[in-house]
């Protein structure tokens, strides 16, 4: 069972916390602070399963969970958004990314999802 | 409303008074005309006293010079007699001792006996006194008959204190010689009478020569009227020295004699009449001045009064007292003018009244518009506020949303590998989680006001909104739930999620409104006026202060010790943006009840 996840955010907290909870949980988690770098790290390692925050400074979520969906079309992508707002979800619906998920993230519901 | 107090015109000054000038004129008009008509009356009348007196004086002339003729005519007579008794021819042929006593005896017997006869005189042909029955004579000068078929009348002689007069004849013969007759002038108690009684008392009868020498009375010798002798035809007027007032005369010659008499009035007399009616018609003019006065006063005072009430209604009516009215039952102009002044009256009032419920009327709708705008203007600032607290909210509640995940992490972490801790660490791990739970709701609610999304309504009902938030509200520890939902209740047209939120936001405030010891949470729907459907959450808490009755949906404004005060604003608006509205009413300590109006469904169930 692959259970690396590549975990982007640029608040460096958020990233490591998870990263933490993950590890504990037993998965393989990598860290990475912009979508740039996230698109980078996944061209490089093809993680099945990416948590990224929509809102980020270099690259947002969305633009790279676009790149990273045309290069792995299998790929698992987790979007964190602060904004819970119709406006954001149907935006995220268009560009066919299935999972949203609401800031603060609900991590227990994440997890059995995950796992 | 009461109109402005105009200036009253100052009281009428007492010459300017109708009252006074009307009996005034009348009364001067009154004395005017009896003025006229007394004068009138009286000159007629002392026009036909004199006629009267003139015609009276005329008729005693000729009276008297009948009378006169006749008696002068028989005195002439006598002496012509006497003078043809031959003894008085034979003495003067011849003066013997017995033709003198013959003569004398004749003269006796025929002359002096007789009355008014003072002295009987035979003169000879040169006048010289030949015989006498005096020893003196009254007179040297005496008329010379030229013929002796009469004797002649001779002038008046004062002598001594008497008047005389003298009546000659010629005695026949070829001797010539006079009978001279002296006679003395005075009338006696009889004919002074009788004359009386012809001319009457207030007249005298005067006699005097035709040269005006000597005047007398008949008693005395008088002053000579001042008349003139050379004119005596028609009746002259003079006053005498001594004698008051003026004198109306008649003269004539005495027929057959040197003498003229006059008949004297005093013209007093003659106009007493016109004077005594002068009194009588002056007394008459008074009488008819006062009752002409008397009565124009009257008139005038009668015309007055109701001018004065016009006048003091009209004052009245200037003065504010607009249901004044004149009130005049006359028959004639007055009356008539009163009623009009009453007409204009009730018009002028009834136009004031609609004036006054026009203005009314206007004020009304003036001040429900300005309520209106009021409304609106306190929506939209209501508005404006939320807009701009949910700008805020909206930054710094997703700016919160990333540290708060962090720290929800962070405690998921800890719990994770501080599950074999010590109690006291779990329990505070547990603290810690809760806090950030509520932080997140906190968070939730201020991006939910925040950010009111367009209304999508559709048909739903308020059990459904109740039943929905209830169940995101459970467990409620120590709050009972009551819920009355009348089965006909029509279906609502709202947005599902916004009413939702604002039953939460009711249901929140409720619960905590009645606090730890908890209460009953009482949930009605009922329809309101056929169109609007009533949702009414009823708590029993302390309920609402009075003063903030009003202040409770505006933003910020909370009486909670936690809370940002924008649950009540934001339903509100949430409200209204879904056709519907958001009322209270709470009496203190009888809890509150928050009612949330929703626009029932027209389309069919």
């Amino acid at each position: 069972m692959n259970r690396r996840i590549l975990i982007v955010d640029d608040d460096r907290a958020m990233v490591k916390t998870l990263c933490d909870i993950f590890s504990l949980r037993g998965w393989e988690p990598r860290a990475a602070y912009s979508g740039k770098e996230a698109v980078a790290a996944q061209r490089a390692d093809k993680f099945p399963v990416v948590l990224m925050d929509i809102k980020m400074a270099e690259l947002d979520g969305i633009s790279a969970s676009k790149v990273m969906r045309t290069e792995h079309p299998d790929l698992k992508i987790f979007l964190m958004t602060a904004h819970t707002g119709p406006y954001s979800v149907r935006e995220v619906a268009r560009e066919g990314t299935y999972y949203l998920l609401p800031k603060p993230i609900d991590i227990a519901s994440l997890l059995s999802m995950l796992e | 409303m009461r109109p402005a107090p105009t200036s009253i015109p100052p009281r009428i000054a007492p010459q300017n008074s109708l009252g006074i000038r009307l009996p005034v004129a009348a009364g001067a008009l009154v004395l005017l005309v009896a003025l006229i008509l007394t004068t009138a009356a009286y000159l007629t009348v002392r026009q036909a006293a004199m006629g009267d007196a003139t015609r009276r004086l005329t008729t005693l002339s000729d009276q008297f010079n009948e009378t006169f003729r006749t008696s002068m005519g028989q005195l002439r007579g006598q002496v012509k007699d006497l003078a043809h008794r031959d003894p008085v021819a034979d003495f003067l042929r011849t003066s013997t001792t017995a033709t003198r006593l013959a003569a004398q005896k004749v003269i006796e017997n025929n002359g002096t006996q007789r009355e008014q006869v003072a002295v009987i005189e035979i003169r000879d042909s040169t006048g010289a006194v030949r015989l006498s029955s005096d020893s003196a004579t009254i007179a040297e000068t005496f008329p010379r008959p030229a013929r002796p078929d009469s004797g002649m009348v001779g002038k008046f002689v004062q002598h001594k204190d008497s008047i005389f007069y003298s009546l000659a004849a010629l005695v026949p013969g070829p001797q010539g010689g006079y009978v001279v007759e002296w006679r003395r002038v005075g009338a006696n108690t009889r004919s002074r009478d009788q004359t009386s009684k012809i001319i009457g008392t207030e007249a005298g009868l005067y006699f005097g020569n035709s040269d005006g020498s000597v005047w007398t009375d008949l008693s005395a010798a008088v002053p000579a009227p001042p008349m003139e002798l050379t004119r005596l035809k028609g009746i002259q007027t003079y006053t005498r020295p001594g004698n008051r007032g003026e004198l109306l005369a008649s003269a004539a010659v005495v027929p057959g004699t040197p003498w003229i008499y006059t008949i004297e009035f005093p013209t007093r007399t003659v106009v007493e009449p016109a004077a005594a009616f002068l009194r009588n018609m002056a007394l008459i003019a008074i009488l008819c001045v006062t009752l002409g006065l008397v009565a124009a006063w009257i008139l005038s005072r009668q015309s007055e009064l109701p001018l004065r009430r016009l006048t003091g209604a009209a004052d009245a009516i200037a003065a504010g007292e607009a249901g004044r009215r004149v009130q005049l039952s006359r028959p004639d102009e007055l009356g008539r003018l009163g009623a009009s002044f009453d007409g204009m009256a009730d018009q002028v009032e009834e136009s004031r009244q609609k004036l006054e419920d026009k203005v009314a009327a206007r004020t009304k709708e003036l001040n429900q518009t300005l309520e209106r705008l009021q409304d609106a203007q306190e929506s939209l600032v209501r508005r404006e506020k939320l807009a701009m607290v949910g700008h805020l909210a909206s930054g710094v509640g997703h700016e919160l949303r990333n540290p708060l995940g962090v720290m929800s992490n962070a405690v998921f972490y800890l719990e994770m590998v501080l599950a074999g801790a010590p109690d006291n660490v779990r329990e505070y791990l547990g603290i810690l989680r809760q806090q950030i739970t509520l932080s997140g709701k906190i968070v939730n609610d201020l991006l939910d006001f925040s950010r009111i999304n367009p209304a999508q309504r559709r048909k739903t009902t308020v059990q459904s909104i109740a039943a929905t938030q209830l169940d995101r509200l459970a467990p409620l520890d120590g709050v009972r739930v009551e819920q009355e939902f009348p089965a006909s209740l029509p279906c609502v047209h709202v947005d599902p999620v916004h009413a939702g939120q604002v039953v939460m936001n009711l249901l929140t405030n409720a619960v905590q409104a009645m606090g730890d010891k908890g209460g009953t949470l009482k949930l009605r729907g009922r329809l309101n006026g056929g169109n609007v459907v009533l949702f009414e959450v009823t708590d029993t808490g302390p309920g609402v202060p009075p003063e903030n009755l009003e202040r409770v949906f505006e933003p910020l404004f909370t009486t909670k010790a936690r809370g940002i005060g924008l649950g009540l604003a934001v339903s509100k608006s949430l409200a209204q943006a879904n056709g519907g509205d958001l009322a209270v009413t709470s009496e203190p300590g009888m809890g509150a009840t928050f009612i949330f109006a929703m626009p029932a469904s027209t389309e069919p169930a």
